[in-house]
């Protein structure tokens, strides 16, 4: 038993060399204290708080252990052999004023010096502060013995004078080496806490003395650091995952991440979640469940184009790894474009945007991918219905750099063979390849390389072929220049491309094809100043280049005139900087200011119009030519970013938002549901960047010891120079695109309403949003007036919407989940009336979006169910069925009126009008 | 927009589907005036028809009758094209001078004027030449064209199709009178033909391309199944009309609203606008453009022994049979009295005449599926 015990405490006991000099509290070391039922703990914490004494003991051992007594300025010894006697407790306390309490046995305290002294010479005396233990696998020990441990952070020397000391480092999981992001690490009293970033990096300013850190994250084991801060210092720490501890209470890391936070209307999801919840043809989709999420909404289910508290799909600016993702679909909008094996978690900042992002109105996605598992290589595989993929993680540098690859392909064309004989030809496929790549140069520098692909293909019959693409490469160095400063310098290209091709006609074949490009340069700052203020500020640049439109002759014999809409170029450039203020533990402020620059370069050739009379292509006055780097145009302004927030209770707060935002560029489209080939535009003399601003206001308030968490957000939007379209607008191939826009303003307010619940057996949400989205067009000069100037409701217009997302765990290799889904139906455009015309009767339409289609109502339902759990085996695999449109109804994804050999007739539109039932099968190796 | 009839396919694989659907919302009727028509440019009448617009339950056609309708040239001549009744208006030919631009004006019975943007006058180039091609599921015809003077781009084009069918039995019988008597020659109802025109708009444009060609249009597709039109002779006129670039965009904005709806990507309907304005009311809506233009004409022929002999062509009597009654009085008339039975042949056992063989009246009539007996002028 006592060779047990020794070896448990053994790296304990290297500890004491750390612990010489502790200021004197009580230089007698002398007890006073009436404990009556008393835990260890609560001795202990007391004693510590009195003495220089600490404590070494295992808790499991005393779970059972009270103590009533009254003690007056007595010596430890007394008061523990009081406490002891007859309780088959031990205790021994040796010349470093360390105290060791033992069940059946007593501790040797004189054993141990030789081991101290062999640990001086191997580690030195600050040996233990700057160490990573999970890394250093010579050193592994076991999880429970390091949260028992006392770890000194800053140097003994370092008492500066000031009261507070910067804590710092990465949070990572013990198997795998990945960094664990928004992990919450928090002490007690006084309450501090922080999360941990992207990189899994955190940093907190903390009192100095003894602390226990306390780090919770969603499915990893809670844990805890004790910490003797005596100056800044790194700390990092390994947190095992919760899958293996079968009989663990399940405790959850963001449990009062709403209340605590900063953030406003953001939501963060993990893969797990995504995964978790029921969609189409069982392809676990990223974009789909964010729509799921109060305040976001889509025309239809053929589409993944995200409106966010009333923006348009192109407001929002989607990020994968930094990397701008312009098109984040397969299939026409069927399927988002993310391989769900390869995404860690998503983020939606739908009204709090940071200061560091910019360039679009409504929102930011954050998509960040997983690094690749740094101490072994795995993978993972995946059948479904339409898709296959396959996932391969590892290291190149054990412990140093780590890659993950993920791929997905298709092969929808069996759906293809079912189609009636003249669609036999026809071939439909996509793929998407990810590849990322961390390496850790030292502990001071890390480099991570992102490399992402996507592409689909359409062959009609060998008539007209479509195919359009992403491609996205980004490179990021992170310095950490010392504790409290870091910085991000991120490059990259970014690149969206599409082109539609026919033969079928020889002398009529075409090539169109349609290009934006954009190269970056990213500068982010996270400066820890105190306890009190953290300072985020950079720099960005990004450079554009896009080619509208370029139609070209594809076959020898034709005749096609090319036509080539000039290139058009920009520069955008903002600087930021944003400071956290903690102004009491309970009320803080993020005040940020974002200036951005767009300077619309040469060279290019600018249509001026007259003054004061609608655009038209006949009204060009001049067509002024500028050369190449020329600064054409220039359009900026400072971007406010302002929230905060104030803790009323630990479990209820309130917040506060204002925001304002730019974007200089466009997405030209007239149809209601955003297409593959829609045009980008680049905000030029003609076309003004569209603006916006937001005021919003949140109540969050969280039940049953924070498990239930519920809010109440509400907010009021302004937005400038939206386009929206002439009747029958020419938007491809257009060289005056100016001529077929108009500029309208919109106004967005809603109210969302959340309640969720992620921990239990039972866990998901329940959300509610009444939400208007009004456009107007009152500008007599701009050559057409919009439902006579009145607010109209857009496209994504939809009141009234509800979302229930349930998983049910049944067990660790069972659940089930389930979701529905209501929302009232998108407004369109009805005829008003009939005409004859042409040999056949026909529609005649005015008032834009004045009707609604029926409402949307659906619910899925899925069960997962994995292998066994065994960790040594060589798979493991899990099965998820699961039925989309449960009820089968059919929900219209539109309605509209036909002409056909003569009469017309109404239609309604469904895109999935039965119960479609899916099963997939997944594996990891 | 092949792409997305190719996904609605893929859709209906996946469930979807698309319904009748009659929006449950009541439209109070408008009642703008409609013109369509053309100014002739050639040496035919000008022909004019004005309605109004009804409501979207009520798909009937009102005219406008009592309207005064002039053909006015910028250097004032005037050309009165008469009412000739339920809206129509018909005059010329006009004697229009190419240098001049046209523009109409009406004025209709309630005092309101309307008046069309003056127009130059289109001289539609010859059809070069209309071809077919055989595809899966039916027929091809493209048009052909090219304007020697180089200046016209764009194209609509309609057509009249006629077809010669024929009825499942060929009757050379009759029953009267009580009696089977022989069917005379005039009276046989075994070959029909029947005309169609399009109801769909048709425009193509050379613009696109680097001279004013237009090579192998589609107009229109002839199907092998659920239609007869290939099951004998089938014929197709095809009539062309040069276009300027406004009238153009005019008429694919129509189609763009009544017929190219239905996809995932719809374009978003629109209010459409043409050259038509209302002068005493200026915020009267106005539907309809004023062109002027010439026709051009071509035919083809395409028999059923030009397609492929495996080709199997729907006629609509697949599900025909004969039937043979016996020979006596009283089953004759209560077979053929009613008219819902027809005569064919006549059935001998031996020398006896054992029973008249008759199919029903639609299985020989071939005018109850709508063609007539009388062939055409023009059929070779």
């Amino acid at each position: 038993m006592i060779h047990r015990i020794l070896f448990i405490f053994l790296p304990v006991i290297l500890l004491c060399l750390c612990l010489k000099s502790l200021g004197q509290k009580n230089p007698q070391n002398l007890i006073s204290g009436n404990y009556r039922g008393a835990t260890i703990e609560e001795f202990v914490t007391d004693v510590e708080s009195q003495t220089n004494y600490f404590f070494y003991y295992d808790v499991s051992k005393f779970d059972s252990f009270r103590m009533t007594l009254f003690a007056n300025r007595e010596p430890l010894s007394t008061v523990l052999d009081r406490a002891f006697s007859k309780s088959g407790f031990y205790y021994s306390i040796d010349p470093h004023q360390q105290v060791f309490l033992t069940k059946d046995a007593v501790v040797q305290t004189n054993l141990t010096t030789e081991f101290v002294d062999s640990s001086k010479t191997k580690h030195g005396a600050t040996g233990l502060t700057d160490e990573d233990y999970g890394e250093s696998q010579e050193r592994r020990v076991k999880k429970a013995t390091i949260e028992n441990k006392l770890f000194q952070v800053g140097e003994n020397s370092a008492n500066n004078g000031q009261a507070n000391a910067i804590v710092s480092g990465y949070v990572r999981d013990m198997k795998t080496g990945e960094p664990v992001v928004g992990a919450s690490i928090y002490i007690d009293r006084p309450r501090i806490g922080v999360a941990s970033d992207q990189y899994g990096y955190y940093a907190i300013s903390l009192p100095k003395g003894r602390r226990i850190l306390n780090i919770q994250s969603i499915g990893m084991k809670d844990t805890r650091r004790q910490l003797l801060l005596k100056g800044d210092g790194k700390m990092n720490i390994d947190l095992e995952s919760q899958v293996m501890m079968l009989k663990n209470v399940i405790v959850s890391g963001q449990k009062v991440s709403n209340v605590r936070g900063m953030e406003m209307g953001l939501q963060k999801l993990d893969v797990k979640t995504i995964k978790q919840v029921p969609v189409v043809f069982g392809e676990a989709d990223v974009l789909k469940v964010v729509l799921t999420l109060p305040g976001v909404k889509s025309v239809g289910e053929a589409s993944t184009g995200l409106n966010v508290r009333g923006g348009a799909a192109d407001q929002n600016l989607i990020l994968f790894n930094e990397a701008t993702i312009f098109n984040p679909t397969h299939f026409f909008g069927l399927f988002s474009a993310f391989n769900p094996e390869v995404v860690k978690s998503v983020e939606l900042y739908k009204s709090s945007v940071p200061a560091r992002y910019g360039g679009r109105l409504s929102s930011v996605l954050d998509i960040t991918s997983r690094e690749g598992n740094k101490k072994e290589i795995t993978g993972s595989a995946g059948i479904g219905l339409l898709t296959s993929r396959l996932d391969i993680e590892g290291p190149l540098v054990k412990d140093k750099t780590s890659f993950i690859l993920g791929g997905r392909t298709t092969y929808a064309d069996w759906l293809l063979n079912l189609l009636p004989e003249q669609y036999k030809h026809s071939k439909a496929s996509f793929y998407d390849l990810n590849l990322d790549v961390s390496h850790e140069i030292n502990k001071k520098n890390n480099l991570y390389f992102t490399a992402y692909t996507s592409s689909d293909h359409f062959n009609l019959n060998s008539d007209t072929t479509y195919d359009y693409m992403n491609l996205n490469f980004s490179l990021k160095w992170k310095h950490n220049f010392n504790d409290k400063l870091y910085g991000v310098f991120t490059t990259g290209y970014d690149r969206y491309q599409y082109d539609i091709s026919s033969q079928a006609n020889p002398v009529n074949a075409y090539k169109l094809t349609f290009d934006i490009n954009q190269e970056y340069l990213k500068a982010h700052f996270n400066y820890y100043l105190s306890s009190s203020h953290s300072v985020e500020f950079g720099l960005n640049s990004i450079y554009y280049k896009l080619d509208p439109g370029n139609y070209e002759p594809f076959s020898k014999r034709s005749l096609v005139a090319p036509d080539v809409v000039n290139a058009q170029r920009a520069l955008e450039s903002a600087l930021y900087v944003s400071d956290t203020y903690t102004i009491t533990d309970r009320f803080s402020v993020e005040a940020g200011i974002r200036y951005s620059i767009y300077n619309y370069l040469g060279p290019q050739s600018v249509n001026q119009y007259a003054e004061g009379f609608p655009k038209t292509g006949d009204d060009i006055v001049t067509t002024k030519s500028y050369g190449s780097g020329s600064f054409i145009k220039t359009y900026g302004g400072p971007e406010f970013r302002i929230s905060m927030k104030y803790e009323i209770s630990d479990s209820f707060s309130i917040k506060a938002g204002y925001n304002t935002q730019r974007q200089y560029t466009h997405v030209l489209s007239n149809t209601a549901a955003i297409a593959p080939t829609d045009i980008w535009q680049l905000s030029d003399p003609n076309i003004k960047p569209q603006s916006g601003d937001q005021i919003s206001l949140g109540l969050y308030k969280n039940f049953l010891s924070n498990t239930v968490e519920t809010s109440v957000e509400v907010y009021y939007k302004n937005i400038q120079h939206y386009l929206d379209y002439k009747s029958g607008a020419v938007l491809v191939l257009n060289n005056h695109i100016e001529t077929d826009v108009l500029n309208t303003i919109g106004k967005a307010y809603g109210v969302e309403l959340m309640i969720k619940k992620l921990t239990g057996k039972l866990n998901g949400w329940i959300s509610y949003s009444y939400s208007r989205t009004l456009l107007k067009q009152d500008d007599p000069n701009a050559g057409e007036i919009i439902n006579e100037g009145k607010y109209y409701p857009a496209n994504y217009d939809q009141p009234h919407s509800a979302t229930i997302i349930a998983n049910y765990r049944v067990n660790h290799r069972f659940s089930i989940s389930a979701n529905g889904t209501y929302s009232t139906g998108r407004p369109i455009t009805l005829p008003i009336g009939v005409f004859f015309y042409d040999n056949s009767y026909r529609t005649l339409y005015a008032d834009r979006n004045a009707y609604r289609i029926p409402d949307y109502f659906r619910v899925d339902f899925s069960m997962n169910i994995e292998g066994n759990h065994r960790i040594h085996q060589k798979t493991h695999n899990s099965w998820t069925l699961g039925v989309y449109n449960l009820t089968g109804r059919k929900n219209p994804y539109s309605v509209y009126y036909l002409s056909q050999n003569g009469m017309i007739n109404g239609y309604k539109l469904s895109i999935f009008g039965s119960a479609i039932p899916y099963v997939n099968y997944n594996i990891r190796f | 927009m092949k792409i997305i009839r190719w996904l609605l396919l893929l859709f209906v694989l996946a469930g979807g589907c698309t319904q009748k659907y009659n929006a449950p919302y009541h439209f109070p009727s408008v009642g703008y005036l409609v013109v369509e028509g053309y100014i002739n440019a050639d040496t035919f009448p000008t022909n004019f028809t004005l309605s109004r617009v009804t409501n979207l339950d009520s798909q009937y056609y009102v005219g406008e009758p009592g309207a005064v309708v002039n053909v006015e040239a910028q250097n004032g001549t005037i050309f009165p094209i008469p009412d000739v009744g339920n809206g129509a208006y018909s005059g010329g030919p006009l004697p229009l001078d190419i240098s001049q631009q046209y523009r109409v004006r009406i004025t209709t019975s309630d005092g309101q004027q309307f008046l069309s943007d003056y127009v130059p006058v289109n001289i539609t180039p010859p059809i070069d030449s209309l071809s077919w091609k055989t595809t899966s599921t039916g027929v091809n015809i493209y048009v052909s064209s090219h304007d020697p003077q180089k200046k016209i781009n764009y194209y609509q084009w309609k057509y009249d199709e006629t077809w010669e069918y024929h009825s499942a039995y060929e009757s050379a019988y009759e029953y009267l009178g009580g009696m089977i008597v022989s069917r005379p020659i005039s009276d046989f109802v075994y070959t029909c033909w029947q005309t169609n025109s399009s109801t769909d708009i048709i425009i193509g444009s050379s613009a696109k391309l680097s001279s004013n060609i237009i090579y192998e249009q589609p107009v229109a597709t002839v199907p092998y199944s659920n239609s007869d039109k290939l099951s004998v002779r089938y014929s197709i006129l095809v009539r062309q009309y040069a276009l300027t670039d406004d009238w153009y965009n005019f008429n694919q904005k129509i189609q763009k609203n009544t017929e190219d709806l239905g996809s995932i990507f719809d374009a978003q309907p629109s209010e459409i606008i043409g050259n038509i304005h209302c002068l005493t009311n200026p915020n009267e809506q106005v539907v309809g453009f004023i062109g002027c233009t010439s026709e051009t004409d071509a035919r083809i022929f395409i028999d059923r022994e030009q397609l492929p002999p495996s080709q199997t062509v729907f006629t609509g009597y697949e599900d025909c049979r004969e039937d043979t009654v016996i020979n006596t009085p009283l089953a004759l008339s209560t077979a053929y009295g009613t008219g819902d039975l027809i005569p064919v042949s006549l059935y001998y056992k031996g020398p006896v005449l054992f029973g008249i063989v008759g199919g029903t009246s639609f299985c020989v009539d071939c005018r109850l599926k709508g063609g007539f007996t009388q062939k055409p002028d023009f059929w070779q």
